[in-house]
This record gives structure tokens, sequence and C-alpha cells, in this order.
């Protein structure tokens, strides 16, 4: 826990993936801020910085791969940049290749492994 | 009521009344004259056993036969009916799907025994091989555990318990007969997730069977799956309420 706290919004339409992964991120100090569709992220992006974001592939108004490409054609520098990792419950229709086409820098294959999670947001933010 | 899942495709009036009539002292049965009524009616019900005419008119016989398994899914036995046995290559037709190819004219009694065995046999098929297998964990303590290293007691247990609920109101929306709305489909495939994600491993399984079912239409499979989806929720609910602290204690 050497690290600032940094802030991790999840895009997630799950509340009891959101409430577990607050939980878990927090333990590790991270604070986390959830969005329920792809919308809120943009929202959300827009009104505040952000360290990472963890997206949700599937999501109700605008899924994670829109999202993601919204929030890469932003004009600011610091958003458009911002690292994003995938959660996919269907990791097995798109090749680790096509989530970097998306925008994504990483993705994470559902059901979570929260160690895995940890690891992967570790190794992003370092 | 027991549903009208087994259908008759025959385009010969009075065969297609005697096998209702025959079929009908063991099972509802549903019957149809042509291909396209067929495969209408078998994309909007579960069917479990097709007893269907070799030579159709109004279809491809191949296409047909290939379109009737997929929507019906793999638990779907189809019989063939022929008038020249000697001349069909039955072995073409296992190669298909088909379960058996029989001759007609049919024998009454032999006909009701081969349907009875077939249906039997199709009875003991889903005790041995269950689409969620009876040695599997409600709960993996394994991820229970990682889960528990990883955040607090507390909030664990609480994310279980919402996590049923959950599962409980998706419960209620289910109608087994009923391939799923795109919104309960959605349900399903959140369920899968958050099951797999916590450990709830029979649930886990079954979900990723219903959803698998709704996606590809096969009615039949998706009523199954949903009678284990159901029983899933109900043994990790009795779990939760049997260890009140510690799951696996």
């Amino acid at each position: 826990m050497a690290h600032d706290q940094m802030k991790i919004l999840v895009g997630e339409d799950s509340s009891i993936i959101i409430n577990l992964t607050k939980s878990v991120l927090a333990f590790e100090n991270y604070s986390l801020k959830a969005a329920r569709n792809g919308k809120q992220v943009l929202e959300m992006l827009a009104e505040e910085d952000f360290d990472l974001i963890l997206m949700d592939i599937t999501m109700p108004q605008m899924d994670g791969i829109q999202c993601t490409k919204e929030i890469r054609k932003l004009a600011d520098p610091k958003k458009n940049s911002i690292p994003i990792i995938a959660i996919s419950g269907n990791a097995a229709n798109h090749t680790p290749e096509d989530f970097r086409k998306f925008g994504f820098d990483d993705f994470i294959q559902k059901p979570l492994n929260y160690d895995l999670v940890l690891a992967t947001v570790k190794k992003i933010l370092s | 009521m027991k549903s009208k899942n087994i259908l008759i495709v025959e385009n010969k009036e009075q065969e297609r009344k005697l096998f209702e009539y025959l079929i009908g002292q063991l099972h509802p049965c549903a019957s149809v004259d042509t291909g396209e009524d067929a495969l209408n009616y078998i994309a909007q019900n579960p069917v479990r056993l097709v007893l269907l005419t070799l030579h159709l008119a109004d279809l491809e016989s191949l296409d047909f036969f290939k379109n009737t398994k997929k929507l019906c899914g793999e638990s779907c036995m189809l019989v063939g009916l022929t008038s020249n046995l000697q001349q069909v290559n039955v072995p073409f037709y296992h190669s298909l799907g088909f379960e058996e190819v029989l001759s007609k004219p049919i024998r009454p009694k032999e006909f009701i025994l081969k349907i009875q065995s077939l249906l039997e046999k199709q009875e003991k098929e889903k005790i041995k091989n269950p689409i969620v297998p009876e040695s599997l964990p409600i709960l993996n303590i394994e991820v229970y555990q990682q889960l528990l290293r990883l955040s607090t007691q507390e909030v664990i247990r609480q994310v279980y318990v919402d996590f049923i609920q959950e599962c409980l109101s998706l419960s209620e929306l289910l109608i087994p007969n009923e391939l799923p709305s795109e919104e309960i489909l959605r349900a399903i495939h959140t369920i899968k997730g958050n099951s797999g994600t916590l450990g709830a491993e029979k649930i886990h399984v079954a979900a990723k069977s219903s959803e698998s079912a709704a996606r590809q239409q096969k009615s039949i499979d998706f009523a199954e799956s949903v009678h284990y989806l159901k029983v899933a929720f109900a043994e990790f609910q009795e779990y939760l309420n049997k260890y009140p602290n510690e799951y696996g204690a």
C-alpha cells in the first residue's frame, strides 16, 4: 500500500460486483466510484479525474466498447489517455488484439478472480 | 397438464391421425403436415421428440432435418418414418442425428413400445448426464476464502445475501416453457458472471447452460436448464441459512 490513494472508476451494471470490487480495492487503499452504464461513465469522467477505469463490456444504454471508443475521442489528453481495463463475460468472442483495437489497455475475463483483478490494476498503475 | 412436446410431421392425413391416436395414449402430442409448420412449431414450443416422415414435399429434406436438430437442441430425439426402408440410407440419417428410422406401415403395438422405450431412454440419459452434476459444490470454498482474504467477512456475507436475492428475483421471471426476453436473458448473463465470481458453482453451470440454450433458441434445453437453475437457487439459499456465520464452517 505504498501508493497515494488512486481513484478508480468502474463501469458495471451489477451492484453485487460494484460492492465487491469497491470493498476489495478499498482494502488495498484504492478509492472507487461506480457508473451503471457507458453514458454515466462519460458523465463522471467529464466531471472528475480518475487514474483508471474498469469497464464491463456488457452494459445497458451504452456498452463498454462504445464507451471506450468515445473516451479515446475526447479532446482532453489526460482524459483520452486514461488506462482502461475491459471486463468481459464473453471474452471468448474477442481476441486480446480486438480489445487493444477497441482502445483497452488490458482485459480481464469474468468470472472475476480478484487476485488477478488486483494484479492487473497494480500492473497498469505502476 | 403435460405440454405437447412430441411433434408428428406427416403429410398423409390418415397416417397422421393414426400416429396421433397411438402416441396420444402415451403422451400429449401435436401434429402438422408440412415441414414449414413443423419448424414454426419447434421454434415456439419445447419439443423432446419429433416423429417425421422422410419424404416431405415442401422443403429440402436435408436442410429441414438439420434445422430441426438445431432448433430442438441435442436432447431432442428425431425419429424418421419411411415406406421405403430398403432404399433409405439409414446410417446417413443416423449421422444427421436421427435416433431411429422406422418402416411404414407400422404395427401399432410395436410402434407404441418403440416410442415408449425411446422416451424412457431419453429420461435415463438425462439422469445419467445431468446439466448440473450432483458432485459440484454449492459454494466453492476456495473462492470464498480468497474473497475473505481480500475483504471483510461482513461485506462478503452481505454480497452473498444480495446475490441470492438477485437470483430469487430472476427466478420469479423465468418460465420454463418460454424462451426469455432480451431483458431476462441479460439478467441470466449477469447471474452467470456473478455466480462464477462468488464461487456459486451449481448456479454458475446452470446459468451458463440456460444462457447458451436461450441464445441458440433451443427451447427444450432452456426448459431443462431453467429447472436446474431454480433448484440451484433454492440449494444456495438453504446453504446460506445453514451457515449463518462462516460458510462451510
